[in-house]
């Protein structure tokens, strides 16, 4: 026998995988802001973070299970609910209360998912040597200031982040709704939190290429250095 | 007496299995005073004469109550005025020379019988399996016998306001029944008689909501923006509470 999943309980599954989700990035954010503070800062973070071994393979699985269940249940109801207007309107309903967020959530989704991928197989599954200001370094570091100060690279990632925002900015207010825990009196103010939660993490994340691109600017004049890079050592791998 | 010249173009489909199309006619002299459904009356009158067979469309107390009128006019669901039904719209919300595109509510669960007349039995479906209480009301209770907050019975006012028109599954992107379905499942929770089979009721109406080929609601909140009765979407933020608790119940047992 087959269990139907109510339509209401699939959606609650979306929500709350969705939070998981948002935690992670939420982490995540807090632990790239290391990127302001040099290179030390970040690759003893990343350090303590891979020395986490089994646990960080765990959490990394977990993360996956919960990407990929977050994924399924979203593509049946979009299937589903396709479905459920199988004429559709000479002039469509909408654009009334619907946000370009809401309206876009099933692509910025995607785009999000690609950007996963990719996101990983550039940082995670790489070496981690990369250019700084012109000088060969070991470190996650490197690694990632190399590939900021690709513009195209740049480009691609704020394009993701905005995803990311515009999905949190429908999403948060979302979950709140699909959960039960809004009312009529504070569902706007949600609404407002998820647009200003949404937009710090554009500008937090989006700023971080900026920031390395300006430095490494400013690192080509010769005369402006940001940091000492004459005490760095080129580390060989043994 | 003002008067506007107007073109409909409206979808006439001849029965549930044919093939709808678009339809042209052009109406003039129309009184601006005249109801959204006058003109149709008006449209019908110059087919008959014409020897072609009127438009079939719906309505029946014409007041804004019943909730058995409904089309979608430019893209809006009951018309482009806010808190109404179409019986109520009047032609002077339109402009002279404008065209109107006149649609059925589209989606799978309310196939369209004729025209723009669809058949909406999937809601009633959805009452059946739990829109109501199994206990004895008998006569009249003396009013103040059962105590309820100004509040509480403000808001389930609120939610019995849904005359079950289906504005809300034409406008939803989705074609979701959720504030319907919403409104109902609060307009009875909310009160002393309904409560004690709250939790399953939501569970019965929810899955009879799914079997009938609703979509499901992805928080879009556009149903309440054509909502006739301005129904709010806390109705549905309620039903997705209790749903977790009917779940619960119905694993744990
Ligand atoms: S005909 Fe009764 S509500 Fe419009």
């Amino acid at each position: 026998m087959k269990i139907k999943i109510p339509s209401i309980i699939k959606k609650q599954i979306i929500a709350l995988t969705g939070f998981l989700l948002s935690g992670f990035v939420a982490a995540h954010l807090l632990g790239n802001i290391m990127i302001f503070f040099g290179p030390d800062a970040y690759n003893s973070y990343a350090k303590k973070l891979m020395s986490l071994g089994p646990i960080l393979y765990l959490m990394e699985a977990g993360l996956i299970i919960i990407f990929l269940i977050h994924m399924g249940f979203t593509i049946t109801l979009v299937i589903e609910n396709r479905k459920a207007r199988p004429i559709a309107y000479k002039k469509t309903p909408s654009t009334k209360k619907r946000s370009i967020a809401t309206r876009i959530m099933p692509y910025t989704g995607t785009l999000i998912f690609a950007f996963v991928v990719l996101h990983l197989l550039d940082f995670k599954y790489n070496n981690h040597y990369g250019m700084v200001a012109g000088k060969l370094q070991e470190g996650l570091y490197a690694r990632v200031y190399e590939s900021f100060t690709d513009p195209l690279h740049s480009l691609l990632y704020i394009i993701a982040i905005c995803a990311v925002s515009f999905h949190l900015t429908h999403a948060i207010q979302s979950m709140f709704q699909t959960f039960g825990l809004s009312s009529a009196k504070s569902h706007p103010y949600l609404v407002k939190i998820s647009i200003t939660i949404g937009v710090l993490i554009a500008l937090i994340f989006g700023s971080l290429p900026i920031f390395v691109m300006v430095k490494e600017k400013a690192a080509q004049k010769p005369k402006v250095s940001f940091y000492d890079t004459s005490k760095e050592v080129m580390h060989n791998e043994t | 007496m003002k008067t506007i010249n107007i073109t409909v173009k409206v979808w006439r489909q001849e029965n549930a299995v044919a093939k709808g199309h678009f339809e042209d006619y052009k109406l003039t002299e129309i009184d601006t005073d005249m109801s959204f459904l006058e003109m149709l009356d008006v449209l019908n009158e110059g087919l008959t004469l014409s020897g072609e067979l009127p438009l079939a469309f719906d309505s029946d107390c014409r007041e804004g109550i019943c909730g058995m009128c409904g089309a979608v006019v430019n893209g809006e669901p009951h018309g482009p005025v806010k808190a109404v039904t179409i019986c109520q719209l009047h032609m002077r919300s339109f402009t002279d020379g404008q065209t109107l595109v006149i649609e059925s509510w589209r989606s799978k669960a309310f196939p369209v019988i004729k025209d723009i007349v669809v058949d909406r039995s999937a809601f009633d479906r959805i009452m059946m399996a739990g829109g109501y209480i199994s206990v004895k009301t008998g006569t009249t209770t003396d009013a103040n016998a059962n105590l309820i907050t100004s509040d509480i019975a403000e808001e389930a006012m609120d939610a019995a306001q849904c005359i079950g028109c289906g504005a809300c599954v034409a406008a939803c992107p989705n074609a979701s029944a959720m504030l319907f379905v919403g409104a109902k499942v609060s307009h009875l929770s909310l009160l002393p008689q309904g409560k004690i089979e709250c939790v399953e009721r939501v569970r019965k109406m929810v899955t009879q909501m799914d079997k009938e080929g609703f979509g499901s609601c992805s928080n879009e909140y556009e149903c309440s923006v054509s909502c006739p009765k301005e129904i709010n979407i806390s109705h549905i933020a309620r039903m997705n509470r209790k749903m977790i608790k009917a779940t619960i119940k119905s694993v744990v047992g």
